[in-house]
């Protein structure tokens, strides 16, 4: 698909969800154009006229170079790494920082810097960095980082 | 210019204490490091280590940011040399003469060169900043809702049509950030609005998150699309750095291109949108219509890499213009910074040279220290510092994402943060890949508030009329420049291709 066709489609359904919130909104001003809509209805509008101008070019002009091409190798990379990630969200409170980040990172390692040379690599840096950032932002700058299981 | 001078010498009282020092030190490293990167710029720096700011007092949090922003576009350029990867867009030219001269064995040249026009491009320009931060400040201090609206319209318009030469898409972004930038609580009347009953978002949506989401992650993503297909053991090519110095004949034929290059960078880094890459690329064609000899230009020519490097950091400081005095980020680095700096607190606009001018001058001060620290951290220690280029992205990258989630979690201890900038990075991946302009989107959400605010307090003003914003010699001016923003670029592109078309 055109890049133009995709943009212009996202930015009219954006503008169609924005707009319809606007519908429930009050606007309690005595000035009428300085009341809570106005603003976002102007906003809407132009939204919309770009969008729909972004559109009928994807329609009018056929520039092979504004087509979207996809790698399915970075969606399969980016796929696993946001599952990653979920897990990371939902096991950083209980496991806490350092174990949680270190099961992270060691993973994400993983994927991306794949063959046997690299596995000690990806161990030592997997462990070493979350442990390093650990007492660089908890223990020197005093950010509060979840201990989770672990009692430092 | 005795207050000048006073304000100045102040500054340099403030700013020069072992703490401060070690961190301009510190952040100067750490910016020249992520500058290197191939892909990451002064953006991501910032936006990745914001975490190290907190806690910081407004003066050391400001000059750690400042060391970081000039460290990483002294950086951008040592990948541009050695590699031909410039590691941001305002690098780009430094790759065109940079490069050919480390293939001809002059890359120590190139380097030293490359660090020193730097500096004489940054000092002047800091210098064109401290002349001209009070004035515009004290002009900007009588704008009114009217004035600052138009203001607004002319920077998000100018930075739509100049940074991309897509307006369109730029204007769509623009008007997306700007919805977003409208989720929460209504600022004039309390009304939430868009916050689909979630708790979490009555206080809107944090700019700061969507930013890290966006340049931490996404950025990372959008390295993939090469990364994933360089070989496990492919290196790049390997180039003998040799003596890092040049000579004083070079010197001498470099001099005068860096000063005329500087002001062009300086005032392109003022205008909003316009940036680092615009000023390099302008600079270095100016520079090379006025050479003897302009076939030189592209084969290794010294002066070819100094006059876009001066034109880069001289940029980057006239940048930094509206941020401080009219609380406009110009530019995509700028917008990062002063979301962190809101973050801690600091309100740069018209009063902050007045209402924290301590603060405001040991900024200027430290923009003079962390241009010479990072001399000297990039000269004598080049070759040590290149090495990093030898780590392998497959391995920096993820430490990115992983510095992305602390400063997320240092943000708010939110999880749903976390889900926010795993979902922006995805979105940023794909906003990169359909050509969008991501600092257009960025520059909107953070003054959307402050837009909308006047925009409302105007029209009560006016009574509801849009007369009040044709009312005074200001916002007309603002009109005027928004005009020439829209039409500028196509007249100039039209004149081109006229010229174009006698030509052949």
């Amino acid at each position: 698909m055109k890049k133009n066709t995709i943009i212009g489609i996202a930015g009219l359904i954006i503008s169609a969800i924005y707009g319809y919130g606007i519908t429930g909104l009050k606007n309690p001003s005595e000035v009428f154009m300085a009341g809570t809509t106005v603003f976002p209805i102007f906003i809407t509008i132009g939204a919309v006229v770009f969008s729909l101008i972004i559109l009928i070019r994807g329609f009018l002009l056929g520039d092979e170079a504004e087509v979207l091409k996809v790698d399915p190798k970075v969606m399969k990379v980016m796929g696993i790494y946001t599952g990653i990630f979920i897990i990371y969200t939902m096991v950083f409170n209980k496991l806490g920082f350092l174990i949680s980040t270190i099961l992270m990172l060691t993973s994400i390692l993983f994927v991306l810097n794949r063959g046997k040379k690299q596995r000690i690599t990806n161990l030592v840096i997997g462990i070493l960095f979350p442990t390093i950032s650990y007492i660089l932002f908890a223990k020197i700058f005093t950010i509060s980082l979840p201990r989770g299981i672990l009692p430092f | 210019m005795n207050d000048l001078l006073i304000n100045l010498a102040g500054g340099f009282g403030v700013i020069l204490t072992i703490k401060n020092l070690i961190w301009i030190v510190f952040g100067g490293f750490l910016g020249t490091i992520i500058g290197m990167l191939p892909g990451l710029g002064p953006a991501t720096g910032i936006a990745i280590l914001i975490p190290l700011t907190f806690g910081m007092d407004p003066t050391t949090a400001l000059s750690t940011m400042v060391a970081i922003y000039f460290g990483a576009m002294f950086g951008g350029s040592r990948s541009s040399i050695l590699l031909n990867t410039p590691g941001d867009g305002g690098a780009i030219a430094a790759t065109f003469d940079g490069y050919p001269m480390a293939q001809q064995g002059k890359a120590g040249e190139a380097l030293a060169m490359s660090a020193v026009a730097s500096i004489i491009g940054g000092m002047i320009a800091v210098v064109f900043l401290a002349l001209l931060s009070q004035p515009i400040s004290n002009l900007a201090i009588q704008f009114g809702p009217p004035q600052y609206t138009m203001l607004m319209v002319f920077a998000l318009v100018a930075t739509s049509t100049i940074s991309r030469g897509n307006m369109l898409r730029g204007m769509q972004a623009t008007f997306i950030g700007l919805m977003v930038a409208t989720v929460g609580a209504d600022h004039l009347t309390g009304t939430t609005r868009f916050t689909m009953g979630i708790a979490e978002l009555y206080q809107g949506i944090d700019f700061l998150i969507l930013i890290i989401g966006f340049y931490a992650i996404g950025e990372v993503y959008t390295n993939f699309d090469k990364l994933l297909y360089v070989k496990e053991d492919e290196k790049h090519e390997q180039i003998e750095i040799g003596k890092v110095s040049f000579t004083k004949e070079e010197f001498k034929e470099c001099l005068m291109p860096i000063l005329r290059s500087t002001p062009i960078g300086f005032l392109v880094g003022v205008l909003p949108g316009a940036g680092a890459t615009i000023a390099t690329m302008v600079a270095y064609s100016i520079e090379k219509k006025a050479h003897k000899d302009p076939d030189s230009f592209g084969k290794g020519n010294i002066i070819g890499l100094a006059v876009p490097e001066a034109a880069n950091n001289a940029a980057a400081t006239g940048a930094i213009i509206p941020m401080l005095t009219l609380g406009i980020p110009g530019s995509g680095t700028t917008a990062v910074m002063i979301g962190a700096l809101m973050m801690i607190g600091v309100k740069p606009g018209p009063m902050f040279f007045t209402s924290q001018a301590d603060v405001a001058w040991a900024v200027v001060a430290s923009m003079f220290i962390a241009n010479i620290v990072l001399l000297f951290i990039n000269l004598p220690l080049a070759t040590q510092l290149v090495k990093i280029l030898k780590t392998p992205p497959k391995i920096l990258l993820p430490l990115v994402m992983t510095l992305g989630f602390i400063g997320t979690y240092s943000l708010s201890y939110s999880m749903i943060d976390f889900g926010i900038i795993i979902g922006f990075g995805i979105i940023g991946y794909f906003v990169k890949k359909l050509n969008m302009p991501v600092a257009t989107f960025i520059l909107a959400l953070i003054l959307g508030s402050k837009f909308e605010t006047s925009f409302r307090q105007a029209m009560l003003i006016g009574n509801g009329s849009f007369k009040v914003f044709a009312s005074d010699p200001i916002t007309l001016f603002f009109i005027a420049a928004t005009v020439i923003s829209i039409v500028g670029p196509r007249i100039m592109g039209a004149l081109k291709l006229a010229k174009a078309g006698k030509k052949s």
